[in-house]
């Protein structure tokens, strides 16, 4: 299997994404799903130390290597990080599912990886807080939105902004809430 | 947690948040205990959630390495223990497994969509392929043994285990002749052929994919792309051609495909010629030196096989690949080390039959794989082969290419069938050296043509039992015009009338409305030629009304047809762009009114198409540009017909979208009423002028429907039973001329049922259940004769959903519950089968609500069976909601949704208070 022409096609996935055809998402998302899986294995390998900003770097990369920045505009930009928030939070899910599934499938088996210390709780909080998140979305979706641009997607307040087209100061406002009824709902456990 | 009680929450948090900490108990001490206390906590957890989801998730976390050793290897997936990873693919992994419930083992191979990758997209597909696989039944296709689902949901197939080499390596391997060689490709050949006559194109043969067996017997896999043709054995339909485009092997692919373009049967006879090729010669037809798509996209597109008998080795390497591409080729792909015999020997009937298999046009290879294999049993007979080089004809064809003129007049011979194609030619050749004469011939053949396809049709059309003769017409044309367009003259308005003549043919063969062939096919093909043409005449001539014109017309005729089909993403794209060149037409020339009735079409269309993807207010906005050119062209022609149908349409569609409550509507009930008035006043105005009109007379009952409608959902029972009664009588009158009419039938029980439930709700009972049981008896009798027409089950649905809301309205809770019941395990059943459906979805939700509400009453009216009723009615609640949730998710976020969410909060909530006192 082999992908070609592969940034003119999803260029113009997005492009008929952001123009309002929403079934072209389940062509997408596998793409640009498969794009930052491979760009977050090649990161682990090479540039170990400077974790902090490599989900943005992450998501900025993928830009680069999936759209053709020819021909594509303001609105695709930003429905490509959305989109990729969406992606990073399911391979990030899928990875914690396999982690705690094979902690659970193989007794006491502990897996030492790579990047150092993978803490198997720390997946298990992660599965927790998108039960969550699942929770927020039902009676407030813009914040449950914002949550997973910045944590999954790792954008920025401004990014965020631009993204949902509000202010920056209401991300600051709804992030904060948000992020404290979360705390609660996850400490509560 | 309630959105309404959030977002006070939240108002309250943000305030005190903004207060210094002091100052907050005292602010807080306002409101309410619970709310003070849930916003404490908020604060509260906000101080100490600091640290908390500060860094991104993928630092907080961390990521894996994918884990070599597979999860399912090991594992048992039903009946099947899964042994080892054969084959990985983008979307699925192939596993080699037993079956080990008999007294021996039964090796197969199980094929497995990747975790993560089970989007809806991949989901089709494999159940495609599945379906695929079921209807071929060969012994050179490996077969499918069964299929299911693993115990996380994750779809499997289950295939015959072939083990054997991929054809190219088995044939080196057992050092075969030429002979052997061509013998076994046309067993691979008789395959194919199969499963074309099956109407599936393979589309990704390579030799990974066609397994040799150690008894010789070649197996063809991996049908995972492959597709179902129509049985017109032409044109993709439903697939995204991305889709295929993408997941392709590129050196086996041919030109269309690179090209993202239809796919038939020729696509599959080009891959086989590339098999074909590698298997006499130990080389790839092309010499791909760069691994960049659009460089390997280019040679294959443009450059021209080699001879395989003329390839050049170097010393030392008969037949293997240089350095060049191995890099990304993986053992099986490889090529082969050497040959046998030598390549010379393919020279004549092998080198043209291989590169008539490749040729680029799909049109100028074998027609079938079927007549490929028969060409390859000539030659092993010694009988002389069909494939020629490009000699003889080509060259003549690129000869007659240089003199259009002449090559016209050979044509118009051909055409009248008065002489061979020889005596053209020839002619052609004459024409060249009298060009005067010849200039003169092309008017009169050109005069003679239009007259042919359009005087001659036009005469004959309405002829009873004319069809076969206008089948003739059209095909002699169409050949004729086929050769003409090809010929890419310079000369505009001869291309003009060609785009012309082929939407004018288009029309004749399928256009939905008009009297046609029913060639919908060929209609869309020709439709597209048409574009073609116009497309590059625009390029030189972009602001040329006319030709602006013309396109606009057939890429809206184009998305009807499409339309008509059910294919809207098709529609919508081709109204798009109408809508592009009707907006220029009408910019340039504020006159020009039948292009702006045909832009506010094109807007209609937009609007159908978006409401359909449930966003409403992008559908508004469409619908109402819709209206406001119909009715500009209304104040300047108050007597045109079609900007009044235009008014119509429009004001039906707003009416509908704005406060309709059988659809997902945007609650706006006045809006609604106002729009659906100035239907009727436009639809009495024309009526006034053409009382008999059938059409005018059903627009009428329509909208008095319509009208009711809105007036239910605002609990104007009495107007509504009005304007029910008054739309019956017109519907009554209109199925009375045709009582076999369907579809009036359909609407006269649709209309039956809401004013039952009008009459109800106005408290005349035995009134409205007449009215209801009328419905049911009808649609019941239709359902029978057209169990598959899911709108009319839809329709009965709502009746026996209309009659419980009767029933409970006078307290016969239990009778309503059977009717309920009734209605909600056959809309649970279409949801399954049509999840894009929201006005489905809406039904469903509101199903539930119905049957909910009813045990809340029986509840209340009970004393030994609070506890059930309340249980009961909390489900069905929750089941509401999750419906209601669904739509949301799908971005309905309208205010009638958020409404019955909002209710529905509140019930759950009083039923957990009602269960907790008992």
């Amino acid at each position: 299997m082999w992908l070609i022409n592969q940034m003119s096609e999803v260029t113009k996935l997005l492009e008929d994404y952001t123009n309002g055809n929403r079934e072209v998402l389940d062509e997408l998302l596998p793409l640009v799903y498969n794009e930052l899986r491979r760009l977050a294995h090649s990161y682990l390998k090479s540039e170990r130390q400077d974790l902090t900003l490599q989900t943005t770097a992450l998501v900025h990369e993928a830009y680069l290597k999936l759209i053709d920045q020819h021909s594509v505009d303001f609105r695709n930009r930003a429905q490509f990080f959305a989109l990729s928030a969406t992606a990073m939070r399911r391979i990030l899910l899928d990875n914690a599912r396999r982690h705690t599934a094979e902690k659970r499938g193989s007794g006491e088996k502990v897996f030492l990886e790579d990047i150092g210390e993978i803490s198997i709780k720390a997946n298990e909080k992660l599965i927790e807080l998108d039960l969550a998140l699942q929770e927020l979305e039902d009676f407030d979706a813009k914040q449950a939105k914002i949550i997973e641009l910045r944590y999954f997607g790792g954008l920025t307040i401004e990014e965020t902004a631009e993204i949902l087209m509000i202010s920056p100061a209401s991300v600051k406002r709804e992030w904060t809430l948000a992020r404290a009824w979360l705390y609660e709902k996850v400490s509560d456990k | 947690m309630n959105p309404n009680e959030w977002q006070k929450i939240k108002e309250i948090f943000n305030a005190a948040i903004d207060l210094p900490k002091a100052e907050r108990a005292r602010f807080l001490e306002k409101y309410d205990e619970i709310t003070i206390e849930k916003v404490k906590n908020l604060l509260k957890a906000d101080e100490s959630a600091e640290n908390f989801i500060v860094e991104s998730a993928f630092v907080d976390v961390g990521f894996s390495e994918e884990d070599k050793t597979d999860l399912y290897v090991g594992k048992q997936i039903n009946d099947y223990k899964i042994l080892k990873e054969i084959g990985a693919g983008g979307m699925g992994t192939v596993y080699f497994a037993v079956k080990s419930d008999e007294s021996f083992d039964k090796k197969v191979a199980i094929k497995l969509i990747k975790r993560g990758m089970d989007t809806n997209a991949v989901l089709k597909r494999f159940v495609m392929e599945r379906k695929i696989l079921a209807s071929l039944e060969n012994p050179n296709i490996a077969s499918l043994i069964d299929g299911g689902t693993t115990d996380d949901g994750l779809p499997y197939l289950v295939m015959e285990y072939i083990e054997g080499l991929p054809i190219n390596k088995f044939c080196d391997s057992h050092q075969f002749s030429i002979e052997e060689r061509l013998e076994l490709f046309r067993k691979v050949c008789a395959a194919i052929s199969y499963a074309h006559q099956n109407l599936v194109v393979h589309r990704d043969i390579k030799p990974s994919n066609i397994l040799v067996t150690a008894d010789g017997t070649p197996k063809l896999l991996d049908f995972g792309i492959a597709k179902r043709l129509h049985p017109d054995w032409s044109l993709e339909t439903d697939e995204a051609t991305a889709t295929m485009f993408r997941l392709m092997t590129p050196e086996y692919a041919s030109p269309e495909q690179m090209r993202g373009l239809p796919i038939t049967t020729s696509s599959d006879v080009y891959s086989l010629g590339v098999v074909l090729y590698e298997l006499l010669s130990g080389e790839r037809p092309y010499k791909i030196e760069s691994r960049l798509p659009q460089e390997v996209a280019n040679v294959i597109l443009t450059q021209e096989p080699i001879k395989p008998s003329a390839i050049t080795k170097k010393e030392g390497e008969t037949g293997r690949k240089g350095e060049r591409e191995t890099k990304n080729l993986t053992s099986e792909t490889s090529l082969s080390p050497f040959l046998p015999f030598s390549l010379t020997q393919l020279k004549g009937d092998l080198d043209n039959i291989i590169l008539k298999a490749l040729r680029k046009e799909p049109e100028r290879r074998y027609q079938s794989v079927q007549e490929f294999s028969e060409d390859i049993r000539r030659h092993l007979v010694g009988l002389p082969v069909t494939a020629m080089a490009d000699t003889t004809f080509y060259r003549i064809g690129k000869f007659v290419k240089r003199h259009r003129v002449g090559v016209f007049a050979g044509l118009f011979m051909f055409l009248s069938l008065l002489a061979g194609i020889s005596v053209a030619i020839w002619q052609a050749v004459e024409a060249r050296k009298e060009r005067a004469k010849a200039e003169q011939r092309f008017s009169d053949v050109r005069k003679l043509t239009n007259s042919f396809l359009f005087e001659f049709e036009d005469a004959i059309k309405d002829l009873q039992g004319a069809t076969p003769a206008r089948e003739m017409t059209i095909k002699k044309a169409l050949e004729y015009l086929d050769i003409l367009a090809r010929e890419q003259s310079n000369d505009a308005s001869l291309q003009f009338e060609l785009a012309v003549a082929y939407s004018k043919v288009a029309d004749i063969q399928g256009s939905p409305g008009k009297s046609n062939l029913g060639d919908t096919a060929g209609a869309i093909a020709s439709f597209r030629k048409a574009i073609e043409i116009l497309e590059k005449l625009m390029r030189i001539e972009p602001n040329k009304r006319e030709f602006q014109m013309e396109l606009a017309s057939n890429y809206k005729s184009l998305a009807y047809i499409y339309e008509v089909t059910g294919d809207s993403d098709l529609t919508f794209s081709n109204v798009q762009s109408a809508q592009i060149f009707y907006q220029k037409l009408v910019e340039s020339d504020d006159t020009d009114f039948t292009s702006k009735l045909a832009l506010a079409e094109c807007y209609k269309t937009l609007g159908d198409f978006t409401a359909s993807k449930g966003d409403l207010e992008n559908a508004l906005q469409n619908y109402r540009k819709t209206l406001g050119i119909s009715e500009s062209v209304l104040q300047f022609q108050p007597d045109n017909k079609k900007a009044k149908t235009g008014i119509m349409a429009a004001s039906d569609a707003i009416g509908t979208t704005l406060g309709n409550p059988n659809f997902t509507n945007l609650g706006d009930t006045d809006g609604a009423l106002q729009a659906h008035r100035r239907q009727l006043e436009i639809c009495n105005q024309m009526l006034a002028a053409d009382e008999k009109s059938q059409y005018l007379q059903a627009t009428k009952a329509f909208t008095l429907k319509a009208i009711g409608e809105v007036q239910t959902a605002r609990k104007e029972w009495k107007d509504a039973s009005e304007s029910f009664k008054k739309s019956l009588e017109i519907q009554e009158k209109l199925v009375e001329t045709d009582a076999k009419d369907a579809y009036g039938n359909g609407r006269l029980a649709y209309l039956l049922t809401d004013l039952g439930e009008a009459l109800g709700s106005s408290n005349q009972f035995a009134d409205a259940l007449k009215h209801h049981d009328r419905a049911i008896e009808i649609l019941h009798k239709l359902t029978e004769s057209d169990k598959e027409n899911s709108a009319l089950v839809l329709s009965l649905n709502r009746a026996y959903q209309k009659k419980g809301d009767t029933l409970v309205v006078f307290g016969r809770e239990e009778e309503a519950l059977n009717f309920y019941h009734k209605a909600v395990k056959s809309n649970e059943e279409i949801a399954v089968e049509d999840v894009e459906n929201m006005d489905m979805r809406l039904q469903l939700a509101a199903d539930y609500l119905q049957i909910a509400r009813a045990n809340v009453s029986l509840a209340n009216k009970t004393f030994d069976k609070k506890r059930e009723f309340w249980m009961e009615a909390r489900k069905r609640f929750v089941q509401s909601k999750e419906v209601f949730l669904d739509m949301q998710a799908h971005n309905l976020r309208t205010k009638p949704i958020n409404d019955s969410l909002t209710e529905i909060w509140q019930e759950i909530a009083k039923c957990d208070d009602a269960l907790s006192k008992l």
